[in-house]
């Protein structure tokens, strides 16, 4: 991650807390906040998914390049290492970012990401500066209409180090609308702007709705009344389970998150089967055929 | 659960949680078993706060983000103050 990104990060997380820390106080908070995204081998990942009974985990590339200056890796090694852990491991997945103003050089890298390397899918992240319906996004979207590719894009506000425009469910819809044959996750959306995204999922088949972030939920006591709100829009085949692993590791591990889901069985808010959808069933469903492999539980 | 002959930390502990937490509980109330955000009213930033205090008035380190995120409880509190996760009485 970006030290920009980190910092931003760690700027709004301090002016958010409840009382005015010391300066060492802060140094440790920023120690620790680092320890939360130290994990470049996915190891606490994958040790995390084995007692949480995930199968899979989808990783997710971010292309920093022109947002930030000085990023160490060019954005071809970072997704070489992305390929490194899919080479090694079945457990992973892994979603291709190139912003979409590198141009032909940029388009080339995506194509090869998911034609040669490997990744199922496309991650876009409109705070570094562009929209999901920008026009230069669309050669991009041909690709993934060609190959069944679902596109992830960030929805809602992030570090405070980068622009929060373009992150609203509506910039979406005019890609899925150009684009039927294409499912878009609008990540966090089932938490972020969640009425607005709901709305979306609802008349357009092609939108879905990904949970990452509902810890944010969880600790304000919101997290029913989400649920049930996307239940009554008969949203439940629209959710997709994600932890948006390393950001909640503070509030509890891979298992809690799930416990956390299928703690609605038995408090009669969603059925067995809706959970499954959920935690794994919807999103194979919009997997390219080659990547529905034996998973059950995504992240 | 009352307990006598209290270590200072896991005393300042007990403080702390009943200081910070919204529940109005004393320190003389709060019991190993209860939960620290249902129970004690320490939600996700007020945990920031309150392990801070705990390591600036030990100073030293005694948190890390594995151990962060099995604490659920005031027992679990007091067995990472005890420098590990393991099972641990408060006291």
């Amino acid at each position: 991650m970006p030290q920009e990104f980190f910092d931003g990060w760690l700027q709004t997380i301090k002016s958010n807390l409840p009382f005015r820390p010391v300066p060492a106080q802060e140094q440790r908070l920023d120690e620790l906040l680092f320890e939360l995204n130290e994990d470049p081998e996915c190891i606490s990942l994958l040790r995390e998914m084995d007692a949480a009974g995930i199968d899979q985990a989808v990783l997710l590339v971010i292309d920093f390049g022109l947002a930030y200056k000085n990023i160490e890796l060019t954005i071809e090694e970072i997704h070489l290492a992305h390929k490194k852990l899919l080479d090694q491991s079945d457990r992973f997945l892994a979603f291709s970012n190139v912003d979409p103003r590198r141009g032909r050089e940029g388009l080339d890298l995506f194509e090869k990401a998911v034609r040669e390397w490997g990744f199922s899918g496309m991650k876009l992240y409109p705070p570094c500066g562009y929209s999901p319906d920008d026009r230069s996004v669309f050669p991009y979207y041909e690709i993934c209409r060609e190959l069944h590719l679902p596109v992830l894009t960030h929805i809602g506000p992030t570090t405070a180090t980068l622009p929060f425009r373009h992150t609203q469910p509506q910039y979406v819809d005019d890609a899925a609308f150009h684009f039927p044959d294409v499912n878009f996750i609008l990540g966090h959306a089932a938490v972020t702007h969640y009425q607005d995204a709901a709305l979306l999922a609802q008349y357009r088949p092609n939108i879905f709705l990904d949970l990452s972030g509902f810890q944010t939920a969880i600790n304000r006591d919101e997290f029913r009344n989400v649920i049930n709100w996307h239940l009554s829009r008969g949203l439940g085949r629209k959710l997709l389970f994600g932890s948006d692993w390393p950001i909640h590791r503070f509030w509890g591990k891979q298992r809690d998150w799930v416990e956390k889901v299928t703690a609605l069985e038995p408090e009669s808010l969603m059925s067995k089967e809706q959970i499954d959808d959920v935690l794994g069933n919807n999103l194979l469903g919009i997997l390219p055929r080659a990547e529905r492999k034996r998973a059950k539980h995504g992240t | 659960m009352q307990n006598t002959e209290l270590r200072p930390d896991l005393e300042f502990a007990r403080q702390m949680v009943a200081k910070l937490g919204n529940k109005g509980l004393r320190p003389g109330e709060i019991r190993d078993e209860m939960a620290l955000k249902q129970d004690l009213g320490i939600d996700s930033l007020l945990f920031i706060r309150l392990i801070l205090e705990l390591e600036r008035k030990s100073s030293t380190r005694i948190f890390n983000v594995q151990m962060i995120a099995q604490i659920k409880t005031f027992k679990d509190l007091c067995a990472a103050i005890n420098g590990g996760m393991t099972e641990s009485k408060c006291e």
